[in-house]
C-alpha cells in the first residue's frame, strides 16, 4: 500500500491539455476574475487543490509512517488526509468533460487533449488507492513512533 | 437487541476510530476533541436543510450560463439547459445533467428531512430504512458537483472565441451555494442518532 501511495503523484499532473487547449484551472481563474467566487473555489477546490494536496500528504505519511520518522505536522496531515478524501471529485470531473464535449460537439471539430488520459490514469489510481486506504492503520502506527 | 458504546460508557474518536471512556474531553492518540454524539447534529442539520431549499429557488429560476453569441446574450437557467439539451437529441447527456443538478440536489434535501422527522416524530420506518437512505445520500452528493465543472469547462474552452462566449450567470453561485449546503446538511447528522432511537 504505501508503495502504491509513493508511486502516485507521477500521474496527478493531469490538467494540462483539454482540448482547444483550455484547461480546467483557466476556466476557474476566469470565474474568479468574474466575481464568481464560490463557484470558482469550490470547482478549483475539488477539482485540483485536494486530489493533489491528497496525494502529497498521503505520500508524506505513508513515507513517515513507514520509515518511522518523527516529521512535523505528523497528526495535522493525518486529519487532513481523512477530510480531504471527501472533496476529492475526479470521477464527477470526468463526467463533466464528457457532457462539455457532447455540447462542443455541435460548434467545433474536438482533438482530445492528452490531458484526458492523465485525468483517466489518475482516476483509476486514486479509486484503487483510496480503496486501500486504511485510516485506522496509519494511526496506529504514528502511536508508535511518536 | 444490543448494546450501543455510549450505554458502556465508551465513546469513539471520529477522527482517529480509537475508543475511550465517556469522561475524556480529548483524544490521546490524535488529540482532538472527542464527543458521544456530534453535539446539536439534528440542530445544524436543519440550518442547513432549510438554507441549501431557500438556495435552489434562485439556483433554478436564475440563469446560471450566459451564452453570447453575435446577437442578444442567451441566459439560460439549469432547466432550459436541459430541454435544449434533448431538443438537440442529446437525450443520454440530457438525463445525465437533470439527474446530477436537479434530481440529486433534491433528493438530498428529501431524504434528509424525511430521516429527520421520522426520528423526532417516531414515523414508522425502521432503522434499516434510514440508514440506506442516509448511505444513498451521502453517495450521490459529490455529484450535483457535475453542473459547475462543465461550466467552468465551457468557460475555458469559449475563452479565445470571438463568435460564442460563455459567461457564469448568478444561478451560478447559488447553485454553489446549494452544493456545499447539501454536503455540509449530510455531513452534520450523525447516523447513530438512529441507533439510539431505537435504544430509548
Amino acid at each position: 500500500m504505501v508503495t502504491l501511495a509513493n508511486t502516485y503523484p507521477l500521474l496527478s499532473f493531469t490538467f494540462l491539455g483539454i482540448p482547444s487547449s483550455a484547461n480546467i484551472l483557466r476556466g476557474t481563474v476566469l470565474l474568479l476574475e468574474n466575481g464568481y467566487y464560490l463557484v470558482g473555489f469550490s470547482v478549483v477546490l475539488a477539482s485540483f487543490i485536494a486530489p493533489i494536496l491528497l496525494f502529497s500528504l498521503i505520500c508524506y505519511t505513508s513515507l513517515s509512517l513507514s520509515k518511522g520518522w518523527k516529521t512535523p505536522f505528523l497528526a495535522t496531515a493525518l486529519h487532513f488526509q481523512d477530510d480531504l478524501i471527501h472533496w476529492s471529485m475526479i470521477e464527477v470531473y470526468i463526467v463533466s468533460f464528457l457532457v462539455a464535449l457532447v455540447k462542443l460537439v455541435e460548434y467545433a471539430d474536438i482533438d482530445l487533449g492528452y490531458g484526458l488520459w492523465c485525468i483517466c490514469i489518475t482516476l483509476l489510481l486514486s479509486t484503487h488507492l483510496i480503496q486501500r486506504i486504511e485510516p485506522a492503520e496509519y494511526w496506529e502506527r504514528y502511536v508508535h513512533i511518536r | 437487541m444490543y448494546t450501543s458504546a455510549k450505554q458502556l460508557g465508551i465513546k469513539l474518536c471520529r477522527h482517529c476510530k480509537l475508543s475511550m471512556p465517556e469522561e475524556q474531553s480529548h483524544c490521546q492518540r490524535c488529540h482532538m476533541q472527542v464527543h458521544s454524539r456530534i453535539p446539536q447534529s439534528l440542530q445544524k442539520c436543519w440550518a442547513f436543510i432549510i438554507a441549501a431549499t431557500v438556495g435552489l429557488f434562485p439556483a433554478n429560476l436564475m440563469p446560471i450560463t450566459v451564452l453570447s453569441t453575435r446577437g442578444a446574450p442567451q441566459y439560460e437557467t439549469i432547466m432550459s439547459g436541459v430541454i435544449s439539451l434533448i431538443k438537440d437529441d442529446m437525450v443520454g447527456i440530457a438525463i445525465v445533467v437533470f439527474v446530477a443538478s436537479i434530481v440529486v440536489p433534491v433528493m438530498k434535501l428529501v431524504g434528509l428531512v424525511v430521516i429527520l422527522l421520522s426520528l423526532q416524530f417516531n414515523l414508522n420506518l425502521n432503522n434499516r430504512q434510514r440508514i440506506v437512505v442516509y448511505r444513498i445520500i451521502d453517495i450521490i452528493g459529490k455529484w450535483s458537483m457535475l453542473d459547475l465543472f462543465v461550466l467552468s469547462i465551457m468557460i475555458a474552452v469559449f475563452e479565445r472565441n470571438n463568435l460564442v462566449g460563455v459567461e457564469a450567470g448568478p444561478g451560478a453561485t447559488a447553485f454553489g451555494a446549494v452544493v456545499l449546503l447539501t454536503l455540509f446538511a449530510a455531513k452534520s447528522f450523525d447516523t447513530r442518532l438512529i441507533w439510539d432511537k431505537q435504544l430509548e
